[in-house]
């Protein structure tokens, strides 16, 4: 599932006719945002230059001269998104700065509409897949990003993540800061796009009978402890007092 | 000549450590209760059997410690220091029997930074937890800030000589009332006051900010309590910076800028002494410091040009280093971001920032406001003494509450607390370069652990080795509990075995 919308400027993407996103696994240079390798025509990207139909060999010599060089420009520009980590942009946020990414992970938290647009949190964590409340072996800390959105894009979010829910699982294509200037400096993603990759699910806790027994147990013998201190201090009193 | 203790010194220790130790299983009512509001069942066993635990041992104590006599000074101390440890280890039961820990010795890090208000956690999948554990690990903070003796004191222990030993032990040695129990619940009064005002101004914003009103609710206590006591847990992996929102930070500054300050100071202003707030040495000392450190962390963001503005500077700023002049650890950034954004000069601010703390018989942890004016104002001190003539008495004062002279006592005990604070951030930078960290950065966390902070740069981790949690276990509790009783417990053993 994902959403469409008008696109913009800043949010251009590479698309082919279903409006299906493709991941380009080339490497991204990293750019101003104003010098943004958006500015390459995106059909470029599908790798369907669209050359006027000529029969002349001249012009189709050209034409594949011209075709070798944008591939080979591609093939260094950020204007083909690629799919990186939380510890990625952590590592090498200067690098990642402004340019174009995929980011794909758990919703976890709230999705917290701020007028027209909204923030959600993407973990990209072994937690997304299966979190511990569902039997997962511990992996470390949750790691992930702050994503800012349309509000419309995130109304299709059904689960979010926590320690009833496993979250949906959304993939972002979107615009990497370091330091919003936007956000007083926070470290985000401006999302273009959003798409659900798996819709999460709410996670069973079987009851666990064996430690409600161990329960049971502990507090009959703080009962009985609890009783047995009173008397003692009930019969010393007595003493005490004859 | 060292002198064994008798049996009924242990009965003592033991009778009132049970006493302490019965307040920290009551206090696992409070998520208990949440457990079965939202329905988490196994969480609710969990705090049954954490609960269950805790009385059969505090009743157990009752019964083969029974014993009359009054605590000494040196019980004082080995009670409080002991029952930290002894509340580490029982309250770490539900904790670890949430599955959120690799181990043991997990739960226990996360129970003593809890209760020592530092805030550095090895949680795993904090995003999945139940609400009554994130409820316990806030409860544990704010409890800790108040004090576990404190508690203890206000619920449990009916008034007598020896308890205004404990409540020493503990760090804390303003007396608000005549009464050691009276200011005990003083204490109290001026927390729950704020918690209540504190809790609904960050309920109201969090509604606003886009959660719903009971997440909101539960957000909002919570990241009180780890303001107000300068704990620094949130309930989100991201921290602070989950909000997203400046008036979210704004908030959390105030509470835990107000949090950091001493007791005593809260007091003379809640009986009507307002010009306290700006004649106190540690007000006037704590906000020298916080300008010079952060000047120090703004000056290396700029020539790095971390930050788009001057307000995005001063946003991020100011709050990551605010957060850890009070150690309170709250963060708008990612861990790693003070390595790989803010450099060296950045993260130099942080740290002294931290290495000095908050105030003395406060929530908050390190040299302490108190202790750097005594040394300031001794300087001072020294030097008019030098360009004075030799026959002129030189003498200095400060104000805390009243106006004290400055004397040879006051600044040998200030500088001896700061030397073994310094010794303690010390240890642990030595083992964390030991175990390959850079230097700034073991350095970093380990003040970040002895100060109880809480902010990390990525050295604290669940991966990190035994002997590096056990040491920066140490260094929190030593840090909070500020060394005294530390010794006396290790004199009290020493005795013990050497003792005749």
């Amino acid at each position: 599932m994902q959403k469409e919308k008008p696109m913009t400027n800043d949010e251009r993407r590479t698309t082919n006719e279903k409006g299906k996103s493709r991941h380009r696994t080339c490497k991204p240079q990293p750019t101003t945002k104003s010098g943004f390798a958006f500015d390459i025509p995106h059909s470029t990207c599908d790798g369907l230059f669209l050359a006027p139909r000529s029969s002349l060999l001249a012009q189709r010599l050209t034409l594949l001269a011209f075709s070798i060089l944008m591939v080979l420009v591609l093939c260094v520009s950020p204007a083909c998104a690629q799919t990186v980590t939380s510890t990625d942009l952590l590592e090498k946020n200067r690098f990642y700065d402004g340019t174009e990414i995929l980011f794909q992970g758990e919703v976890v938290g709230d999705v917290m509409i701020r007028g027209e647009n909204a923030w959600i949190h993407l973990n990209d964590d072994l937690y997304g897949s299966e979190n511990v409340e569902e039997g997962s072996k511990l992996e470390g800390y949750n790691s992930g990003h702050a994503v800012w959105c349309r509000a419309s894009d995130a109304g299709f979010i059904e689960n979010k993540g926590g320690y009833k829910n496993s979250g949906d699982v959304l993939l972002v294509r979107g615009i990497f800061n370091r330091a919003c200037a936007e956000h007083g400096g926070d470290m985000d993603i401006h999302a273009g796009r959003v798409e659900l990759v798996k819709r999460g699910h709410a996670v069973s806790h079987p009851f666990n009978l064996p430690r409600a027994a161990i329960a049971l147990i502990l507090g009959a013998a703080s009962l009985t402890l609890f009783l047995a201190n009173r008397a003692l201090a009930q019969k010393r009193l007595q003493e005490h007092s004859l | 000549m060292l002198v064994r203790p008798r049996l009924n010194d242990f009965k003592l220790i033991g009778l009132y450590a049970g006493k302490i130790i019965i307040g920290v299983g009551l206090l696992m009512l409070v998520p208990l209760a949440v457990a079965l509001v939202f329905g988490e069942w196994n969480a609710a066993v969990d705090f049954l059997v954490g609960i269950f635990s805790c009385l059969s041992f505090g009743f157990m104590m009752h019964i083969l410690c029974r014993t009359k006599g009054d605590l000494s000074w040196l019980h004082g101390m080995v009670v409080a220091s002991f029952s930290w440890l002894l509340a580490m280890i029982l309250g770490a039961i539900p904790h670890f029997l949430s599955g959120h820990f690799s181990s043991f010795i997990d739960a226990c890090f996360d129970l003593m930074s809890g209760y020592t208000t530092t805030g550095l956690y090895l949680l795993q999948d904090l995003d999945h937890i139940s609400n009554a554990l994130n409820m316990w690990r806030h409860l544990l903070t704010y409890a800790g800030g108040q004090g576990i003796v404190v508690i203890a004191l206000t619920f449990m222990i009916k008034g007598t000589a020896g308890a205004v030993k404990m409540y020493v032990g503990e760090g804390k040695d303003e007396k608000l009332m005549p009464n050691v129990v009276q200011t005990a619940r003083a204490i109290w009064l001026v927390s729950l006051s704020y918690l209540v005002v504190g809790s609904l101004a960050l309920w109201i914003t969090g509604m606003f900010l886009g959660q719903p009103p009971v997440r909101s609710l539960l957000h909002g206590v919570w990241v009180f309590m780890g303001a107000w006591s300068t704990g620094g847990f949130a309930p989100q992996s991201y921290n602070i910076g989950y909000y997203h929102s400046l008036v979210y930070e704004i908030i959390t500054i105030i509470i835990f800028i107000i949090g950091s300050f001493n007791f005593a100071l809260h007091w003379a202003v809640w009986t009507g002494n307002r010009k306290e707030i700006y004649r106190n040495i540690e007000v006037v000392s704590f906000f020298i410091t916080l300008m010079v450190t952060f000047a120090i962390a703004a000056a290396g963001l700029m020539k790095l040009g971390v930050y788009p503005d001057a307000i995005a500077v001063f946003r991020k700023g100011f709050y990551q280093v605010s957060s850890g002049h009070t150690t309170t650890g709250f963060g708008t950034i990612y861990a790693r971001e003070f390595v790989r954004q803010w450099g060296p000069l950045g993260m130099l601010g942080t740290t002294i920032a931290m290495a000095i703390g908050a105030s003395a018989c406060s929530t908050g942890g390190g040299f302490k406001g108190l202790r750097m004016g005594i040394i300031f104002k001794a300087l001072m001190r020294e030097i008019k003494k030098l360009i004075s003539p030799e026959s002129s008495v030189i003498v200095e004062k400060f104000h805390h509450v009243k106006d004290i002279i400055l004397e040879e006592d006051h600044v040998r005990s200030a500088m001896l607390i700061v030397i073994a604070y310094i010794f303690i951030y010390m240890l642990g930078t030595v083992v964390g370069t030991y175990y390959g960290h850079p230097v700034v950065e073991a350095l970093f966390d380990s003040v970040s652990a002895g100060s109880n902070t809480g902010l990390s740069c990525g050295v604290t981790s669940p991966a990190m080795p035994v002997l590096m949690k056990v040491v920066y276990i140490f260094q929190m509790w030593a840090g909070r509990l500020e060394f005294m009783s530390i010794f006396g417990l290790a004199g009290f053993i020493i005795a013990a075995i050497r003792g005749r």
